[in-house]
């Protein structure tokens, strides 16, 4: 398929079934066989227990000392958003008023103004990865607009451009969403893995785009083989599996890049649901900082979103989210669906991801039911946010979760 | 002798079932010229129910626990833009009407189509006999919309009527919300409205066609009906025990009978179910505890 560049308010022709649905995001089916865990009442009658969990090493992860760091980082429990109607529309962009946004709520966040608070978060000698989500480009993948505000506020704190690098997990999803090396000079661009897109759908039988002569997948150098997630789940052993997913045993490895040279995380997802569930800030990294994740999608599907974050290479070092709502979508997703996308005009701030997607779940559902999509409000799409309370990841209980309009 | 016929027929069965499916004739998607300056780009890609997670990955559960047979898409490219028209031809019907009615929270109908269909300037959703149709404009340009308005309606036309789809009847007319009947045939589909537990709770197998609706009476308290027919009273008696027996932690049982249970949910809202011959019903979303028995 040939590449164009970024078009920022067009939905690119290019924009086509992979956008829309192969990404290994989130299923709304997946998802909705999970059940939650805590009772909600104390008086049960005699039932069936679910399946149990797969077991997972979850524990590893949380013997890990933490650091100043540690989600649910500085803020715990606090989410500002900005709106302001000026930010976007059908024609463009204003980037004025979306750097005047990212002001505002990093202000209102850290109580501090912008040219002082990026020391709170950063030394010039980090080496920052931005976190975007390019799924669904020039509809509702992250906006390069806002990635700018915040390079420029990295950059007037001292950080060089070297030492920033947006990243996700596909290489050509990046280039397809604009964030290319021209748009963005000396800034690193960085994806984690790449995938033949024709040896997936089974349009070509040449596996030499994604298999080197060993038979490996090329992207398998990416990935850091001492730093993974186990789960117990079998992954599919064919090749369009092996060929979008690097591995397919039950080791999901986390990106060398999180683990040998990023210190600190900004993540940037978009304000969109996920069937029942949003696929917001936990999901942006539960499923993109670590390969192999398909297999984990039917019987985990949200808890990953919870305990890939748990790991260090995220929960140390993940300092700052910002929910991208200019141009938001309330259902079909993850992939885009553009009846359903509004234009929001808003970003959401927080250090605490599970505080920021329980806050940005409630508004969508709220949302959801204005526009009369069917709405299911079971607790097992917000459980793995709960649980991720119980870790003492993040906040998850609105009573504690200090929302604020700036 | 009778056990290796057990064994050999859904062997057979599969491979009349495949000989039925190529024996179909193949969908004529619009050719060159339907609207000036646009043709087929490529050829037609054909989607066999394996392949269809690498074509709808994270949705292809619900196509297939509705009836999937193949999906047909055909591109064309015209006035700088690019146009995909999907077929998705299903077991029936009503398999038919059942994605399609999941897929579409609210008809907008365009002028011009005569079928059932729904569409904006990104895509219109059309329903013919047992395909599911969908036109997308991924450039979501307003002056291509005669385009897809044409390109839905031809491919429409290339599809056969086919009988009117009773599976709805079953559910009551009065009070009905307008635009809110579902088909259910397994738990992707029933996740859509409510969650009672883990798995095929209803025990629908993506054979039983269930229906749904919102209620409004007038008093303007509403609630959803789901009503599950099986083939058989035991059948229906099964399905009951099967919901009753693995209702998950958020649902407690506050009364019940041999053939009902009523039950409060996470929200504080109630529920009765109730098997009568091979029925199951299902009122969920009710802001009062309903009595006993079902009127």
């Amino acid at each position: 398929m040939k590449k164009k560049g970024y078009r920022s308010l067009e939905l690119d022709s290019k924009l086509e079934r992979r956008d829309f649905l192969k990404i290994g995001s989130g299923s709304l089916l997946g998802a909705g066989l999970l059940l939650g865990r805590p009772p909600l009442f104390g008086q049960e009658t005699a039932k069936v227990e679910p399946p149990a969990k797969p077991k997972t090493n979850i524990d590893e992860a949380m013997a890990v000392p933490r650091t100043k760091y540690s989600l649910p980082g500085l803020f715990p429990g606090k989410v500002v958003a900005v709106k302001d109607e000026r930010a976007m529309n059908e024609k463009e962009v204003n980037a004025k008023v979306v750097a005047s946004m990212f002001e505002k709520g990093m202000r209102a966040l850290t109580g501090q103004p912008l040219e002082k608070n990026f020391k709170l978060f950063f030394d010039k000698k980090d080496v920052v990865g931005i976190k975007v989500n390019p799924v669904g480009a020039g509809l509702i993948a992250t906006r390069l607009e806002v990635v700018d505000a915040v390079i420029a506020w990295l950059r007037q704190g001292g950080l060089p451009a070297k030492n920033i690098i947006i990243w996700d997990r596909f290489d050509y999803m990046l280039a397809d969403a604009g964030f290319t090396a021209a748009r963005y000079p000396g800034i690193g661009i960085h994806g984690l893995q790449t995938m033949d897109e024709a040896a997936a759908e089974g349009k070509s039988q040449d596996d030499s785009r994604w298999l080197d002569k060993d038979g490996r997948h090329v992207s398998e150098k990416n990935f850091d083989l001492d730093a993974y997630y186990f789960a117990d789940i079998e992954a599919p052993q064919d090749k369009p599996y092996l060929n979008q997913h690097v591995f397919n045993g039950k080791y999901s490895y986390f990106g060398k890049l999180l683990t040998k040279t990023l210190t600190k995380i900004i993540n940037i997802p978009v304000f969109k649901n996920t069937g029942n569930g949003v696929s917001m800030a936990t999901k942006n990294l539960g499923y993109a900082a670590v390969c192999n994740t398909n297999r984990l999608h039917k019987p985990i599907f949200f808890d990953v979103c919870t305990e890939v974050l748990a790991f260090p290479a995220v929960r140390d070092k993940l300092v700052l989210n910002i929910t991208d709502g200019l141009r938001a979508q309330y259902d079909g997703g993850p992939g885009p669906l553009a009846q359903a996308t509004w234009f929001l005009n808003s970003l959401y701030f927080a250090t605490d991801p599970f505080a920021l997607d329980m806050t940005c779940h409630n508004l969508i559902v709220q949302k959801r039911k204005e526009m009369n999509v069917k709405v299911n409000e079971h607790p097992m799409y917000t459980e793995y946010l709960r649980y991720a309370q119980r870790l003492g990841l993040g906040v998850a209980d609105p009573a504690r979760i200090a929302f604020t309009q700036a | 002798m009778r056990v290796s016929r057990l064994r050999i027929q859904p062997f057979f069965a599969l491979l009349a079932a495949l000989a039925s499916a190529l024996a179909l004739p193949a969908l004529e998607f619009p050719a060159d010229g339907f609207v000036p300056g646009w043709k087929p780009s490529g050829p037609a890609e054909v989607y066999a129910p394996t392949a269809l997670y690498n074509v709808i990955d994270g949705g292809a559960e619900l196509f297939l626990e509705m009836g999937f047979v193949d999906l047909r898409i055909q591109k064309y490219a015209g006035a700088g833009a690019e146009i995909a028209v999907e077929a998705y031809r299903m077991e029936n019907a009503a398999a038919a009407l059942g994605i399609y009615l999941l897929k579409c929270s609210r008809e907008t109908p365009l002028p011009g189509l005569n079928e059932r269909h729904s569409g904006d300037r990104f895509q219109i959703v059309m329903l013919k006999n047992d395909h599911f149709i969908q036109v997308n404009n991924f450039n979501g340009r307003e002056d291509l919309l005669p385009v897809m308005t044409a390109l839905a309606g031809r491919t429409a036309a290339a599809i056969p009527a086919g009988a009117p789809v009773t599976e709805l009847d079953i559910l009551p007319v009065a009070n009905r919300v307008p635009g809110s009947a579902l088909l259910l045939r397994g738990p992707y589909s029933l996740q859509s409205i409510y969650t009672f537990g883990a798995g095929d709770i209803l025990l629908l197998a993506g054979k039983t066609f269930a229906a749904a609706a919102v209620y409004r009476e007038a008093s303007g308290a509403s609630f959803t009906m789901i009503v599950a027919p099986y083939g058989d009273d035991a059948s229906a008696r099964a399905a009951f025990a099967n919901l009753r027996r693995n209702l998950d932690r958020y649902i407690q049982v506050v009364g019940d009978g041999a053939d009902f249970f009523i039950f409060k949910d996470f929200q504080n809202q109630f529920g009765r179910a109730e098997v009568s011959g091979r029925k199951l019903v299902i009122l969920v979303k009710l802001d009062q505890q309903p009595d006993s028995r079902l009127e």
